[in-house]
């Protein structure tokens, strides 16, 4: 597996406080990868890092195979990012802002402009300063500036924020695009998960600066199953009813007035007619869904009881 | 480093700080015309000569350059970090302290230009007007012509580099007024002239600036390489 990102032991620390503690990272070649994490949680302070904006206090940063060092400017050509939001020369219309970004980046092709916009679908904007713009549309101009030079790394940070429902939908589309026909790998970095759920193939989940799991959405979407919850009056009877009559073994008793059966085969109307005809009262039976969010949510806040 | 500086006079839109320093000339020209007829109205003999008219009109030149230059800091490198731009711009395959050159050598480049040139046009001006007008009856000589020129490549020089003093505490707080508060206090204290002294003309004063003027340019990105740009 070729990682086209790796940090080994990444740490920051400010002014004493450890803001980042001991990261490793690592993003897979063509992968769209999902920074999630709460706000405050450290996902901007690592992406700066990477970009060479602020320097690691210990720990070490390889891109393509190549140790980021502070004379490491050559990678920047072949990364395109946003961090934190995008930031424009506001007087200069959306054109000029990226006609200079070419320039800079030493990018030549001056057709790509146009195609940057086409792709993020800003028209119509030739005379107007970016200081005009609507948040959202600021953030669809930087990502065309970061995909403009076509990038093999873009960094995107909280890309989402500021679009409205269709613009988010046209983004995620976007990004899926990039890193099928173009093979970009893309690492994106949100605090809302259902976004990430939707596009991402790993997962990296920070919290209070620490990376508490890096995980391939399958595998996530494996491990998160469904279950049949039963409230009864006496759990340990219900469980011997499972056993004997239905032959469950993979249900776990909570507490003494709930039991949970993880058997995705057994249907809900069986288990209740056993329990009923073995005398075993139920006060309620419901399928549950342990979604990814609590999957998440536990992650963070366990993630919060370490630190 | 050429191309670096010519990205920032094109997003810095420089041709309209050439044309604001040409508009300045013409209200130099006027002023230097001024001069001397308050001076007659008033009684007073001083501006009589033409090396106390190019004295005053370098001295002019040279305030409202170091003025420029302080403006050109507030705009390239304070508001650049002010904005975040400059995040923008160090994320750039470019070394930090090239991009950092680049905006030094075009702030202080076109102080020095800008002094050098306006002497010549507004003191040219001058003397085309004098020569109908007759604000003062003196005649120039090749000698005063070559003095003046010497003087005002030295002056430009200084200015150039005293001109970035501001910088120093421009960026102490990241303020654009703090920038060019700075420039024009230190027009007061060097460029003021009485009855012909000015701490400019002490040499070593103006030397000594300047020298700190490129220190303070020079620290301005000396580690810039390793720092955290927050």
């Amino acid at each position: 597996m070729t990682y086209i990102l790796q940090t080994h032991h990444l740490t920051k620390t400010f002014q004493g406080k450890e803001v980042i503690s001991n990261v490793n990272m690592r993003v897979k070649k063509g992968e769209i990868y999902g920074f999630l994490g709460p706000n405050g949680a450290g996902k901007t302070t690592v992406m700066r890092m990477l970009m060479n904006l602020i320097k690691p206090t210990s720990g070490e940063i390889n891109m393509f195979g190549q140790r980021v060092t502070n004379q490491s400017y050559e990678l920047l050509k072949r990364i395109g990012c946003i961090i934190e939001y995008p930031v424009f020369y506001d007087k200069l219309t959306a054109k000029e802002n990226l006609d200079l970004h070419c320039e800079y980046m030493g990018y030549y092709d001056k057709k790509a402009i146009d195609e940057a916009l086409d792709l993020v679908n800003l028209h119509n904007v030739d005379d107007k300063a970016v200081k005009d713009f609507s948040l959202g549309m600021k953030q669809r101009l930087g990502i065309a500036r970061a995909i403009i030079t076509k990038p093999e790394l873009l960094i995107l940070d909280e890309p989402i924020n500021g679009l409205d429902p269709v613009g988010i939908k046209e983004l995620r589309n976007l990004f899926q695009l990039l890193s099928k026909e173009y093979g970009i790998t893309l690492l994106i970095s949100s605090h809302i998960l259902g976004e990430i759920e939707l596009m991402a193939d790993t997962v990296g989940v920070i919290s209070e600066g620490r990376l508490v799991e890096e995980v391939s959405m399958e595998s996530i979407r494996n491990k998160n199953t469904n279950y049949i919850e039963i409230r009864t009056n006496d759990s340990k009877k219900a469980a011997l009813v499972l056993e004997n009559s239905l032959n469950i073994s993979n249900y776990k008793i909570i507490d003494p007035s709930m039991i949970r059966i993880y058997e995705t085969e057994v249907s809900q109307h069986e288990v209740s007619k056993s329990l009923i005809l073995q005398d075993v009262s139920i006060h309620s039976i419901n399928v549950k869904n342990h979604s990814l969010e609590d999957y998440f949510l536990t992650l963070i806040n366990g993630g919060g009881k370490i630190a | 480093m050429l191309n670096l500086i010519r990205l920032e006079m094109k997003k810095h839109k420089m041709v309209a700080y050439v044309k604001a320093a040409f508009i300045a000339n013409i209200m130099m020209i006027v002023l230097a015309c001024i001069l001397p007829i308050i001076d007659s109205i008033e009684g007073d003999s001083y501006f009589v000569d033409y090396k106390t008219m190019l004295i005053a009109i370098d001295t002019m030149v040279r305030g409202t350059f170091i003025v420029f230059s302080g403006v050109l800091i507030a705009r390239l490198i304070i508001d650049e970090y002010k904005n975040k731009t400059m995040h923008l711009l160090f994320m750039y395959p470019i070394k930090r302290h090239k991009i950092m050159l680049a905006k030094l050598i075009l702030i202080s480049s076109f102080t020095f230009i800008a002094i050098v040139i306006s002497n010549f046009i507004v003191s040219a001006a001058f003397y085309g007007i004098n020569s109908f007008a007759h604000f003062i009856t003196d005649t120039i000589t090749m000698k005063i012509i070559v003095e003046q020129a010497v003087k005002v490549l030295f002056t430009a020089l200084f200015s150039a580099g005293l001109g970035l003093i501001p910088l120093y505490f421009g960026m102490m707080k990241k303020s654009v007024s703090t920038t060019i508060v700075t420039s024009v206090l230190l027009v007061g204290v060097v460029g003021s002239d009485i009855n012909g002294f000015s701490l400019f003309n002490v040499i070593a004063i103006p030397v000594t600036l300047a020298a700190i003027g490129f220190m303070i340019a020079y620290m301005s990105f000396k580690n810039i390489e390793k720092v955290d740009v927050n």
